[in-house]
């Protein structure tokens, strides 16, 4: 690359620029960043030496995240936007042009865990977490990698269901994570470099965090995973700038607060009820919307009789102070792992003739819920896939259950099965198709309970368990999985794509009328969003357990997919 | 190189060249009795120390720390960005030789040390020989820069060293992360005194001479065929199109200044002394 520049302004350039470097130009750098500490970059109390400030107020600010839907280019929160619809307003993928989606770029990564991260995206570039807490930013029109951060882990931890992460928030040049040892990190988005890293819980005793914090205002807002060891949950608070906790709620009461004499005894202590998911905002309400966990032990109800609030709930809390000001038990006493770890999904629309502030929610117990967000009012539920554990939800969103489907010691078959008729995979809500979409499962499983499960600190505590698909008993040919497009006010079917096997992808629809979601055999495919005919599909070689995302740089609209080891981006 | 954040990788080859191998075997059964001895004596998962290592494996060890330690750790393993290897000093408490071991085959997440193959494992013990030899040697020297760490720190602050590098909790993007610096007091005061003496070349000052006149400088974070990743002068993450540009030209200089006029003698020890000393202290 050593064309000789054309026009005269261009060899002037040149050599003006050649002169520079041969000048110690960090020394007037500094000097400007001496000068510019009267700019309040959009964190500021940073570093206890003041001549040290960034040199540029820059980076993503809250009223951007706020107004998320107006820069469809970007991806600056997990699920998009605070609504959490998981919808982008590009629009030049469309029905009629994703037959042509080519692959853009590939990365691929050495990791053996499985990749589950939603990456976001910030004019160009790209940021994700791998496994075991390594971050990357890479650029999001080649997938070349700017820096990595690699988090350094304990050898030892104390995790359910593998070293995975979901992902980073971001708020001015800070992206935030949480460790699978309970730590939240603030990293430097421009060079990868720590920030401050926070202890939030102990590790040893089965806290981790492994979801995507949730920036609101100046905050960052994180809540543990650990309901299979004897944990008591909580989400929490913490100021942006420094880490420091500025309120926690716990997910299961004290004593003396309500809710707390739904746990037999001192089981409220290890009563588990995680809240390892992103919530949702609502910024008019001032409301944070987020779903708990299981409570614990998972299996055996035995030991924790009650209804074990807040477990399995959505909780909708004041984000300044962290207040419980209503919450929603979808599934209490649970006795079969069903947590309420959905992605909560804001929308507004007319029900009942009326245009309501909804919170729509398809839990992993299996039934579609609407509620008022805005009092927590029960509105209406049905199910929305294969479930025989309970008749219906009555006037008032409890469920009536049927008898004899409690985990046994020769095992109980009850549908949904273990991992749920919906799991944290996120859903998708399309303001133009007025459709929401979830990847579902029609299975059940075989439930058992174990007598007496015994309590000790960072061991699973668990109670039981149930039937997995590599069991002789089940088959999974026998149980569909599928893309659904529901009424989101009624929950009714309106179409679906069925998968072989059970398959675990969020899902994507777009402002072009596509929805795009994946497989368990690593098919990724684009769908009609209104009839859901398939437009495209290609296997990318790999389980695809991730969300995908949209964006775009310099005119063009990208979709990024994590699947297998790799991370694939598609466009036209 | 600092915990966490970490360049692109383009470090040490990996390849293990039929060279050392055949060193290698020339020393195959004392050294295998070695190994043997230290994998058996260790029930309870540690490994007591090695007092007997041949003069042959202390040998090999040397020539393999100069072949493939040396990039990060200086041809004679006494230090350069890496850590010095024969001071006796571990930077995060004493090890057993099989600690050694393991780090050699696994790397050290975080840092820039990468990890060599367990495969290779046997060969590691030689290293481990020239590493205790070395020390021995070492015990009773009197170690470290002479400098002042409290004057050392507030140099740093006074010439405004924050500027570009980052330390601790902010700084400047455009140099080096010092918050973990594992760098040795000679490496230190060289780059203070004569960066440009041997520059980081993934790292190097670029000017991209654009196609429509405009001029980009920056430092240079990755580069193929087609594109090229810049961290720009004004700390934003910038990713160019070869065939959008004119031509790129690679400085020769390092984005440091020399502070060799600008510091006396003293100075620069204290300096050194204070970045040295934030090895002993990770950021919390």
């Amino acid at each position: 690359m050593n064309t000789i520049p054309r026009s005269i302004y261009g060899v002037l350039a040149w050599v003006v620029c050649a002169t520079i470097t041969t000048i110690p130009a960090t020394r007037c750098l500094a000097q400007e960043a001496a000068k510019s500490t009267a700019d309040s970059p959009a964190i500021s109390k940073t570093g206890d030496d003041p001549s040290i400030r960034r040199l540029k107020v820059s980076g993503v600010t809250y009223s951007q995240i706020l107004n998320a839907q107006n820069t469809p280019g970007n991806w600056l929160t997990y699920s998009g936007q605070y609504n959490s619809q998981r919808y982008c307003r590009l629009e030049q993928i469309t029905t009629e042009n994703a037959d042509q989606l080519r692959l853009k770029w590939a990365r691929q990564f050495p990791i053996t865990e499985v990749f589950e991260c939603s990456p976001l995206v910030v004019d160009g570039i790209m940021f994700v977490t791998l496994p075991e807490n390594k971050v990357r930013a890479l650029d999001a029109r080649t997938g070349l990698v700017f820096w990595e951060y690699d988090y350094v882990l304990p050898p030892k931890l104390a995790i359910c269901c593998g070293k995975v992460n979901r992902g980073v928030a971001i708020l001015g040049d800070s992206l935030f994570m949480g460790t699978l040892d309970a730590h939240l990190v603030a990293i430097d988005s421009k060079t990868g470099n720590e920030i401050w890293k926070k202890q939030i819980a102990e590790g040893n005793n089965g806290y981790s965090l492994t979801g995507a914090p949730l920036v609101v205002k100046d905050k960052i807002i994180i809540g543990v995973a650990g309901g299979e060891y004897g944990i008591r949950g909580f989400l929490a608070a913490y100021d942006a700038a420094t880490g420091e906790q500025v309120w926690k709620t716990y997910t299961i009461p004290g004593p003396g607060e309500p809710g707390n004499e739904t746990w037999e005894g001192d089981s409220w202590k290890i009563g588990g009820s995680p809240a390892w998911m992103t919530g949702s905002f609502d910024p008019q309400l001032n409301l944070l919307y987020w779903g708990t966990g299981n409570p614990g032990p998972d299996w055996n109800g035995e030991v924790r009789k009650g209804k074990n609030l807040y477990s399995d709930c959505v909780l909708a809390i004041n984000p300044d102070n962290g207040k419980i000001c209503w919450h929603f038990q979808f599934t209490p006493h649970d006795v079969h792992d069903w947590d309420a770890c959905q992605i909560p999904v804001l929308l507004d629309t007319e029900y009942q003739g009326q245009v309501r502030n909804l919170l729509v929610w398809a839990n992993r117990n299996g039934f579609y819920y609407v509620l008022d967000r805005k009092s927590g009012e029960f509105l209406h539920a049905q199910a929305f896939a294969y479930q025989t554990w309970a008749k219906g939800i009555d006037a008032d969103g409890q469920p009536i259950r049927n008898p004899g489907m409690e985990p046994s010691k020769e095992g109980t078959w009850v549908a949904p099965d273990i991992s749920g008729a919906a799991n944290w995979y996120s859903p998708s809500y399309s303001p133009k198709t007025n459709l929401f979409y979830l990847m579902a499962f029609d299975g059940e499983a075989k439930y058992f309970m174990t007598e007496d499960p015994e309590y000790i600190p960072g061991m699973p505590f668990m109670g039981g368990g149930g039937t997995a698909n590599e069991f002789e008993e089940f088959v999974p040919e026998n149980y569909t999985s599928a893309v659904r497009a529901l009424n989101p006010t009624t929950g009714d079917k309106v179409w679906e794509y069925k998968v072989q096997p059970k398959s675990t992808s969020g899902i994507l629809s777009t402002a072009g009328n596509v929805v795009f979601g994946g497989t368990k055999q690593g098919y990724f495919f684009a769908l009609d969003a209104e009839s859901g005919e398939e437009r495209w599909k290609t296997n990318l070689g790999g389980w695809v357990h991730a969300a995908p995302i949209s964006y775009e740089v310099e005119g063009q609209q990208y979709i990024t997919i994590a699947a297998g080891s790799s991370l694939f981006t598609f466009g036209l | 190189m600092p915990l966490g954040a970490r360049p692109p990788v383009l470090a040490i080859s990996l390849i293990f060249t039929s060279s050392l191998f055949g060193q290698a075997a020339n020393f195959q059964d004392t050294k295998s009795a070695a190994a043997t001895e230290s994998k058996q004596a260790r029930p309870d998962g540690t490994a007591p120390r090695l007092t007997s290592f041949t003069a042959d494996m202390i040998e090999q060890g040397k020539h393999s720390v100069n072949a493939f330690c040396g990039r990060c750790h200086g041809r004679d393993g006494r230090g350069a960005k890496g850590p010095d290897l024969t001071d006796g000093i571990y930077l995060r408490g004493p090890m057993t030789d099989q600690e050694i071991v393991d780090i050699i085959a696994n790397g050290r997440s975080g840092t820039g040390m990468i990890g060599f193959g367990a495969d290779y494992e046997d060969y590691y013990l030689p290293v481990v020989a020239y590493i205790r030899a070395e020390e021995a040697k070492a015990k009773g020297k009197p170690q470290g820069p002479k400098g002042d760490i409290a004057r050392g720190e507030a140099i740093y602050k006074k010439q405004q060293c924050g500027g570009c590098h980052w330390l601790n909790r902010s700084g400047g993007r455009l140099g080096t992360d010092l918050t973990h610096l594992a760098a040795t007091a000679n490496f230190v005061r060289q780059k203070i005194l004569s960066p440009d003496q041997e520059i980081d070349r993934l790292h190097q000052k670029v000017v991209l001479l654009h196609s429509n006149d405009q001029v980009t400088t920056g430092k240079r974070l990755r580069e193929t065929e087609h594109d090229i990743l810049i961290i720009d002068d004004q700390e934003n993450l910038r990713s160019i199109r070869k065939s959008d540009l004119e031509g790129v030209r690679y400085s020769s200089k390092s984005i440091m200044p020399s502070y060799k006029d600008a510091l006396s003698q003293q100075e620069i020890e204290d300096l050194t002394a204070y970045l040295v000393s934030l090895q002993q202290k990770p950021a919390q």
